[in-house]
């Protein structure tokens, strides 16, 4: 009796996998488009992961009201890569096998994206990402894009940053993974060319480090007149609420672009005067920018900061790049499209070198509750 | 600096003491490891949190949110330790503390959002005596981690409940033929373990101005390390054992290097486990098999 029902059991399974697996088969040339995405949704950067992805669905939108591409509506397979490499490795497996997703747009963390760009070479799919900067995919792959800018370039601005704001001694801080890093060694490659001194380097583990004191009382010690921090919002809010408590009240604090976003002002009167820099803001009056930032806000309430519109930018180019396409969509037929693409998108100029972009990045400055342009 | 870094490894060094009690005492009285430990800490630093919101005074704020946490404690006993541990399985009961743990953090995701928020319960003020600088928050965890284990000290050592508590430790099946209540035993043992850890919470919480709900894991690890390094099991050990890896982690980031700051409690741990394996004040005893 027994060993009946477990073969009954197992027979049912089996037939509920089978029939399963046949209503995940989508058709290949008509029906929708399926363009795969891979950030953040759940863990501490989880509330930019969202940011982006309501920005990328906002083009989304925006295309599909519009008519589609040839007719085809475009459709999200949105994926959760808990800001970890490991996650991340096995969405770009999955996306990489099913073989109706013709682009991806992914990846938050540049650890991450590394986990991804060899999967995607493999198989030919092209996949744009807003946001991994660092300086290692610049020729890494034909197969792998970005909207924002390298590392390198970041870095050797930030420098350019602090040698304006008029330190001469700085303590550089960094996040401890390849952004952090990669943003370091161009930073002090340039400040040293500008002769700012780097009186100390320190460490922090992105996601974890919440006490700062040690790292603030050796910088105090230093006598830095400055920080220089290579990191994201939440550490450098955190360093900015305890700084007066180890000797650095009176120590100013610059970040990468990692900062450039609304969401540090959750820290109040503590990041006033904090500088970063930036490709995008909502202030620029162009027609091209004021659209986006009016779509935005009717969409979700509020405006539009850089991750999302470098976001809004990738989803853009990797539309734009399908409807050059002639015949049938392939994913070797976009990536055509991607390597010679010139799009101009609300961050600037989409054209790939390298998979690198160049764009005008500006200078800001927290002023109450709000990024000003630094002049 | 020396002295600095000192401060700030004591004042840390506090707080992990006074987590590491809980650890100490579920272990000294069961024999089992309380890993959700760390995460019920999580759920009363929320608490904290919303009542801050709310607007309520901070000392009626901590006295509430410690009292949901000690409460959040005793149930977590008796859902997933009381039912299974009359089967006397070991290993039964370490999968469900681990499942609990889980289960809370994934709960308090779901219900507060993953990020990382602000916790400006009391407003900062720094001091400077000489080189060294000392906020208003370090003095308060000092004053409060004291006064806590005060307290502690009179219930285990001078209450009737706590002689029964540590009769419970010494066996419990001889307490129980002496008409002690053990059941009920276990349950304060862990509600004052909560407590404890609620006020941590909410302590910490503010001095870092951040609440999220994985906080409880590196907490609680250290925590752990803090009552193995003392003995666990031993009141006056978990205490010791939380100083001490407050301050050597905070030595080791300013002079060795800060990136290495999360390990030095764990290096510290294997060795005193290799050299002296019941810790520094722990009892030598061989576990019959």
């Amino acid at each position: 009796m027994k060993k009946k029902v477990s073969i009954k059991i197992i027979a049912t399974v089996m037939a509920t996998v089978l029939l399963m697996s046949g209503c995940g088969a989508k058709s290949a040339s008509d029906g929708p488009i399926y363009v795969g995405t891979s950030f953040p949704l759940t863990g501490s950067v989880a509330a930019d992961g969202k940011l982006i992805v309501d920005a990328i669905q906002l083009a989304v939108d925006q295309v599909n009201e519009a008519g589609g591409i040839g007719g085809r509506t475009i459709e999200l397979v949105s994926e959760d890569d808990q800001a970890t490499p490991a996650s991340s490795a096995s969405i770009a497996n999955k996306f990489a096998e099913d073989e109706s997703i013709l682009g991806v747009l992914t990846s938050y963390n540049s650890s991450c994206g590394f986990a991804q760009v060899d999967v995607f070479k493999e198989v030919g799919l092209p996949a744009i990402t807003p946001v991994c900067t660092n300086p290692g995919f610049t020729g890494l792959s034909d197969y792998w894009y970005r909207t924002c800018a390298s590392d390198a370039y970041v870095g050797s601005l930030g420098a350019d940053l602090s040698n304006k704001i008029g330190w001469k001694k700085v303590a550089l801080l960094y996040e401890n993974d390849d952004y952090g890093l990669g943003i370091a060694d161009e930073y002090k490659a340039r400040a040293e060319e500008l002769g700012i001194e780097i009186t100390t380097v320190q460490t922090f583990v992105y996601g974890e480090t919440v006490d700062f004191s040690t790292i603030l009382t050796a910088v105090a010690d230093s006598g830095a007149e400055g920080m220089f921090v290579c990191g994201l919002v939440t550490e450098t809010g955190l360093l900015c609420e305890q700084k007066a408590s180890y000797g650095c009240a009176d120590i100013g604090v610059a970040g990468a672009d990692g900062l450039y976003s609304p969401a540090l002002f959750e820290y109040g009167d503590a990041v006033e005067g904090v500088y970063t820099l930036g490709g995008f803001t909502a202030k620029n009056d162009t027609e091209v920018v004021q659209a986006f930032v009016s779509a935005y806000k009717e969409a979700y309430g509020e405006e539009p900061g850089n991750w999302a519109a470098l976001a809004y930018d990738a989803a853009m180019t990797m539309f734009e790049a399908m409807k050059k396409v002639d015949g049938e969509l392939t994913r070797e037929k976009i990536n055509e499209q991607l390597q010679t693409i010139a799009y101009e998108g609300v961050t600037g100029m989409n054209q790939f070198v390298d998979g690198d972009v160049e764009k005008q990045y500006l200078y800001f400055t927290a002023t109450n509750g709000d990024w000003e342009i630094y002049e | 600096m020396f002295l600095q870094h000192l401060l700030n490894g004591i004042v840390i060094g506090g707080i992990y003491a006074m987590v590491a009690l809980g650890y100490s005492m579920v272990y000294g009285v069961l024999q089992i490891v309380n890993w959700a430990h760390a995460d019920v800490l999580m759920f009363g630093t929320f608490i904290g949190l919303i009542l801050t919101g709310l607007g309520l005074p901070v000392w009626a704020m901590v006295i509430i949110a410690a009292s949901f946490t000690a409460v959040l404690g005793m149930s977590v006993e008796k859902i997933a330790y009381r039912p299974i541990k009359s089967a006397n399985r070991k290993m039964a009961v370490l999968v469900s503390a681990l499942g609990m743990s889980t289960f809370l953090q994934n709960l308090a995701q779901l219900i507060f959002g993953s990020s990382t928020k602000p916790f400006g319960a009391i407003e900062k003020e720094n001091y400077q005596i000489g080189t060294i600088m000392f906020s208003n928050m370090q003095v308060i965890i000092l004053i409060i981690t004291a006064i806590m284990l005060i307290i502690l000290y009179i219930i285990v050592y001078k209450s009737k409940m706590g002689v029964a508590m540590r009769a419970c430790s010494v066996s419990i099946e001889n307490a129980k033929l002496m008409g002690i209540n053990t059941n009920r035993i276990i349950s304060m043992t862990f509600g004052i373990g909560a407590f404890m850890a609620g006020i941590a919470g909410v302590l910490i919480g503010t001095y870092y101005s951040a609440v999220y709900p994985t906080m409880g894991y590196l907490l609680g690890m250290k925590a752990f390390a803090a009552a193995i390094l003392g003995g666990i099991g031993s009141i006056s050990g978990a205490v010791a054992g939380g100083f001490v890896i407050g301050i050597i982690e905070s030595l080791g980031a300013g002079y060795i290097s800060s990136g290495y700051r999360d390990a030095y409690a764990f290096i510290v741990m294997i060795i005193i486990l290799v050299i002296r394996p019941s810790g520094i004040f722990g009892a030598k005893h061989i576990d019959k098999v």
